[in-house]
């Protein structure tokens, strides 16, 4: 007798059950959810803002392919994840960012960013803020998303907040500001587009909300306490959650997976850090928008916030305690 | 024991010949350090104020009794004549002391210009007080009044480092307080 | 003759000390924004590691063994300050650049290391040799660091401008941040070549450390495992 075409049973190891999640999917999930603020950037801003997009997203995945070539690793590129790389990264350029600016930066978050740790998954610090600090240290002029942009009239809140205190962005509306009526990089200030993408991520179980809840939450407070120190001084909670990239940190770039921690006070903890850093850097540092580098620093503890974790069951088996005894 | 003595003795000596060179070194290089000092701190700052002089204002400087204790003078001068005077003076800063050269002419109540000889302001606000922009506000400007704008003077602030510039502002009120008690003695210090 | 030149030749390739032995990197990270601050250091250095490995190997048996790391210490201590002193009196422009980077050389590894390691084991001449060597081989490490970022942050070379209006200078680079990825990057690099060079003579490649069950025994030394 012949053996039937679709075998009755069949024999495999566990496990016989699959959810269907992928890596590729997880990353395009990802990619729908910026999808909404990248048509709106592409409405504020036209065709540069597709530009810079759409080169950003090209050079990261040549440079991933490149690096994987050059370390005789296995192509990787098919997953997607150097797309979204490039993507996010371009979310923080201005539109008017000359092709070189975007080409050197895109190429830094995949090669300094991901690559030389080993790939995806390996990397301590968020890769789109990788190349965005190596730009915004050497290009100051070329990243200033105020002073390349003089032909908009959008306002630039954050520009206005530092330069000319806080009696300056009394006048503008936070349902504009909501709206992405506001001056900044491309993608970062479309928050309500930010928002909705952020809550599909939430509703697929993409991120947990510990980290976007925690960064809110300690922007928020921290804001407050500012503000009720002198209200004459500091701007109120709200410009400042509205402003610039606070938002886009919160959801997209504070939550990757590699550089956050893992349980869910270190999770909670590490978004309340960067919140709470946002705030101290746009008060004190000399950059308007304090959401990226307060990302990075926060990144930096993610080794130290993992220590935090639950017992193992039957427990104590304390590795660790052993180890610091040494 | 013996041990014990031998160690001693050879530490001791090699601390005491490596002091004797560093007091000889220091010796012999102390004078030229200080002129080095001054050429390469307070040089640039005098060239930044005053043009068209042909002495070494470092070279000729003298030092002068003041209420506040002593003062260098740099003279400036054009063919032997005394034409401008400068001084150093500190203002408190944002990042600490901000010195400030200030540079006064001897015909008359008017201020030379300014230059920054130390500061460790924040780089893009507070240490734009270098910038010429800022500085050459301070050019021929009188002696009176010297005030940012919101204290009801004609210096403009920079925007973003109002200690900075306030600092300065009173260093240079500072530098003319001085120069008011020893005006009259300029003349005969470098016989012109 | 043969064994001079072998200890002086051994600082500029195979124990080139930055990038094989990797000491002194607190210099090699904080003075190579430009190339003239790179070389400037590294002439102090070999000036002072020429010395220091001159008296230690002159008192090399004068010196009790339980004292020898603070006599080590007062003579490279005051050849530093000397270089200083001497510093600030011939090329203050320098001095105001190197800064706090010179009193420093006193702390640098390779001093203290080549003292310890060689100076104090070896008779005077081949001592001056291996600091000479060392030294000379420090300096070309930082000149070419330093020029390497001059180059990029701000496209000149010892000050000359070399690239062109249509190059914009890469500021990262004669920042602090810069200087850890230039210098990864040419650890790196080095380690490729090293490679590379074993295999065409057919020697295995060098691995980095492998952290499997080999070289761990954490399990082993632990009671009751």
């Amino acid at each position: 007798m012949l053996k039937p075409l679709t075998p009755i049973l069949t024999v495999a190891v566990p496990p016989h059950i699959h959810c269907g999640r992928t890596l590729r999917r997880y990353v395009l999930d990802t990619l729908v959810a910026l999808l909404p603020a990248a048509v709106m950037a592409v409405i504020a801003f036209g065709t540069d803002a597709l530009r810079v997009m759409a080169l950003s997203c090209a050079t990261a995945v040549l440079a991933e392919a490149a690096c994987n070539r050059l370390m005789k690793r296995e192509q990787t590129v098919d997953d997607y994840s150097a797309l979204v790389t490039g993507l996010l990264f371009a979310f923080l350029l201005p539109a008017s960012a000359p092709w070189w600016l975007v080409a050197i930066g895109s190429a830094a978050c995949i090669g300094l960013g991901k690559m030389i740790f080993g790939g995806l998954g390996g990397n301590p610090l968020s890769p789109p803020l990788v190349g965005w600090a190596l730009c915004r240290i050497s290009w100051p002029a070329f990243m200033d998303t105020n002073a390349t942009m003089l032909m908009s009239d959008l306002p630039p809140p954050l520009q206005q907040l530092k330069y000319f205190g806080v009696d300056a962005v009394s006048s503008l509306d936070p349902v504009s500001l909501l709206m992405g009526h506001q001056l900044g990089g491309l993608g970062e200030i479309q928050i309500i587009a930010l928002l909705a993408g952020g809550a599909y991520l939430l509703l697929r179980r993409h991120i947990s909300w510990h980290i976007p809840a925690g960064f809110i939450g300690g922007l928020l407070a921290t804001a407050l306490i500012y503000r009720l120190l002198d209200p004459a001084a500091y701007a109120p909670p709200l410009f400042h959650l509205l402003a610039g990239g606070a938002i886009f940190g919160a959801f997209f770039l504070a939550t990757d997976e590699s550089s956050s921690p893992l349980g869910s006070l270190p999770a909670l903890l590490f978004g309340i850090m960067a919140g709470a850093m946002v705030i101290v850097i746009r008060v004190y540092g000399i950059y308007p928008d304090g959401v990226p580098f307060a990302i990075l620093l926060a990144n930096l503890f993610t080794p130290l916030l993992d220590r935090i974790r639950p017992k193992p069951f039957g427990g104590p088996y304390s590795f660790f305690d052993e180890e610091d005894a040494r | 024991m013996k041990e014990m003595i031998k160690m001693v003795v050879v530490l001791s000596l090699i601390c005491g010949l490596s002091g004797l060179t560093l007091a000889t070194v220091r010796q012999a290089t102390s004078a030229r350090i200080e002129e080095q000092v001054l050429t390469y701190v307070q040089g640039p700052a005098l060239e930044q104020i005053f043009t068209g002089y042909d002495n070494n204002p470092v070279k000729d400087r003298k030092a002068f009794d003041t209420p506040g204790g002593p003062v260098t003078i740099f003279p400036v001068m054009k063919a032997g004549k005394l034409t401008g005077v400068a001084f150093e003076t500190f203002g408190k800063g944002y990042g600490g002391d901000i010195g400030v050269m200030v540079g006064f002419t001897t015909d008359g109540d008017k201020l030379q210009g300014i230059g920054i000889t130390t500061l460790k302001e924040t780089p893009g606000l507070g240490a734009r007080v270098v910038e010429p922009d800022f500085r050459n506000q301070f050019r021929r400007h009188s002696t009176e009044t010297i005030a940012l704008s919101k204290s009801g003077g004609d210096i403009q602030a920079i925007s973003g480092a109002t200690i900075s510039s306030t600092g300065t502002v009173a260093a240079v009120n500072e530098a003319v307080k001085i120069f008011n008690t020893i005006k009259d003695k300029l003349p005969d210090a470098w016989g012109s | 003759m043969s064994s001079l030149w072998k200890e002086f030749s051994k600082g500029l390739w195979k124990d080139l000390p930055p990038f094989k032995l990797v000491l002194g990197l607190c210099p090699v990270l904080a003075v190579t924004k430009t190339a003239y601050n790179g070389f400037g250091m590294g002439m102090a250095v070999i000036f002072v590691l020429a010395l220091s490995n001159l008296l230690v190997s002159l008192l090399r048996k004068v010196i009790p063994a339980k004292v020898r790391i603070a006599c080590f210490i007062v003579v490279a201590a005051s050849l530093v300050v000397c270089v200083e002193l001497l510093m600030q009196a011939y090329a203050y422009p320098l001095y105001q650049q190197l800064g706090i980077f010179v009193p420093l050389i006193v702390v640098n590894c390779i001093i203290l290391g080549r003292a310890e390691a060689f100076a104090s084991k070896n008779p005077v001449l081949l001592s001056v040799a291996d600091g000479l060597g060392m030294g000379i081989g420090f300096t070309i490490s930082l000149t070419f660091l330093g020029s390497i970022r001059e180059l990029l942050g701000t496209g000149q070379w010892f000050g000359m401008q070399v690239l062109s209006d249509w190059f914009e200078p890469v500021r990262f680079m004669v920042e602090a941040p810069g200087a850890f990825v230039c210098l990864g990057v040419l650890l790196a690099a080095m380690n490729a070549f090293t490679n590379w060079q074993r295999r065409t003579k057919g020697l295995e490649a060098v691995q980095g450390p492998v952290h499997d069950c080999k070289t761990c025994g954490m399990c082993a030394t632990k009671p009751g495992a």
